[in-house]
């Protein structure tokens, strides 16, 4: 019998559904503008949720306008019930969508996430604090200044004024197979200071720097605020700057690695605060014949046994 | 019920979503993507602009986009929050000292409209870094559970090692089908609402 207009006996059963929903919707509104408790902003959301998803479904078996007026009723619901919610308590705004979401997927044989449980919380190991080495003044540092810490690890260098630091492999004892291993570097707060590092396997990030020269391998390298520096790198990505002046960029020597590559890939910098076609004015490299008086000087640093004043004549600007 | 048949269809053939990763610089954004892309990571540069990245995961389509995360390129953030169904937010577990500022941009973000109503994953990147903050340090360094405006789940992991890289996904995907496509979810897993009614005829 209603094959013939199934929109129509469709409507009959949608139309005072829809409309019962609209009326509990409406009455629970004035209450909850007399009196807004939070169980009544959680039931008039999950009506409006029940009613969205009727009309929702019923697409393409009502009559358009009728479609479009009950959209427009239902906005006008959401909408007084936003101002409801933010009136009486920040509230998530969008719970409502979670709880009408829970309920039919709760309902599936399945468990709620049975794929996706949370990863075992790391909280569980001991806590353990990073490297850090810091607040020295004209000192040369090695790895025996450093706590105690494993042979890999990440290392925070910060708070150092005309110190040299040097974590190479020592001359004496190229061959140990124990020393120290960098997983990623910051560094943050160095003047006057001269860093000689090895290969590290993750990315530099370096903060606040001034009048010094890093020479170390990285995967990736960051410089922020810093101006005056010498940088020296093994990278196979692009180095970049942000908010820096005065940076000049070279090859790392080929004496401080353990093995050395093939071949260097060309050095290409780019200036965050320089997005632009023309060449920045924050950086340059180096030419050659400064960059072989800098790996000579600092061939001679790597040298711990002399005084730290040595260090003046790597530093971009003397004091 | 054709026109139902083929709305419905229509429907299930768009599962996409659209998900932003965003984040401090040098947090691994783009590591975390080309690991869950199977390519190499041993070359990424530090991105300028963004990156776009479209694959398959279980019956969904995700767009993702990566967007650098230098102090210069944050205001530029802002174009990229339209139509947005879910915020990953990637954290350096191990640096520490910028955690404060991590926070207050993770938290002006959250107060943007065009992404109210997202889902929120933060991954707790690095962990394969012996000096990394657990998650749960984490989570109070950067108050999460302070944040009710979004749903939210902190999700330790390594970009290196891959380690929880997916299973966060998961959570993810999971939390907007739940969110978007519940009415889809529904009609399939369910008994779908409309053949009630029609039965009572």
């Amino acid at each position: 019998m209603d094959t013939k207009n199934p929109t129509w006996t469709f409507l009959q059963t949608f139309t005072p559904q829809f409309q019962a929903l609209g009326s509990e919707l409406e009455g629970k509104l004035e209450a909850a503008k007399s009196t807004p408790t939070p169980v009544l902003l959680q039931e008039l959301s999950v009506l409006l949720a029940k009613a969205t998803k009727i009309l929702a479904d019923a697409t393409g078996s009502i009559p358009t306008y009728d479609q479009k007026q009950y959209e427009i009723q239902l906005k006008g619901f959401e909408k007084s019930i936003e101002t409801l919610r933010a009136s009486s308590a920040p509230k998530s705004k969008f719970a409502f969508k979670r709880k009408a979401g829970a309920t039919p997927i709760a309902s599936k044989p399945v468990p709620e996430s049975p794929a996706t449980p949370a990863p075992e919380s790391s909280s569980s190991t001991p806590n353990p604090s990073n490297l850090v080495l810091s607040s020295h003044l004209n000192k040369y540092l090695t790895r025996s200044d450093l706590p105690d810490h494993p042979p890999q690890t990440d290392l925070s260098i910060c708070d150092l004024e005309g110190c040299i630091v040097n974590l190479l492999v020592p001359l004496d004892q190229p061959t140990v197979d124990d020393h120290i291993k960098i997983s990623a570097l910051h560094a943050r707060n160095l003047k006057n200071c001269v860093l000689l590092l090895p290969d590290v396997e993750g990315s530099a990030l370096l903060h606040d720097m001034v009048n010094c020269v890093i020479v170390l391998g990285c995967h990736q390298f960051r410089m922020h605020s810093s101006k005056n520096i010498d940088v020296l790198l093994s990278i196979s990505s692009t180095p970049i700057i942000e908010d820096c002046s005065s940076i000049r960029f070279g090859y790392y020597p080929t004496s401080f690695h353990l093995s050395p590559p093939e071949s260097p890939a060309p050095l290409s910098v780019q200036d965050f605060s320089h997005i632009r076609p023309t060449p920045s004015p924050n950086f340059s490299l180096f030419t050659e014949a400064d960059q072989d008086t800098l790996h000579a000087t600092l061939e001679m640093l790597r040298d711990p046994s002399g005084s730290v004043e040595r260090l003046q004549k790597a530093l971009p600007v003397s004091s | 019920m054709g026109l139902l048949t083929i709305i419905r269809k229509n429907r299930q053939k768009e599962k996409e979503m659209r998900l932003l990763f965003l984040g401090l610089d040098n947090a691994g954004k783009t590591t975390i993507l080309k690991k869950l892309n199977g390519e190499d990571i041993s070359g990424i540069s530090p991105t300028l602009g963004f990156n776009i990245k479209t694959f398959a995961h279980g019956k969904y389509t995700l767009n993702i986009w990566d967007v650098g995360g230098q102090r210069t390129l944050r205001p530029y953030w802002r174009n990229y929050f339209e139509q947005t169904d879910a915020l990953v937010w990637v954290v350096d577990s191990s640096d520490r000292a910028r955690m404060q500022d991590c926070k207050q941009e993770l938290h002006s973000l959250l107060t943007e409209d065009r992404l109210a109503g997202a889902s929120l994953l933060v991954f707790a990147n690095k962990q394969d870094l012996q000096g990394s903050m657990t998650d749960t340090e984490i989570r109070d360094a950067l108050d999460l559970p302070s944040i009710t405006t979004h749903r939210w789940k902190i999700w330790p992991c390594s970009a290196v090692t891959g380690a929880n890289l997916v299973s966060g996904l998961d959570w993810i995907v999971k939390d907007v089908a739940g969110r978007l496509y519940y009415s889809t979810i529904t009609s399939q897993d369910v008994q779908p609402p409309q053949a009630t009614l029609e039965a009572e005829n």
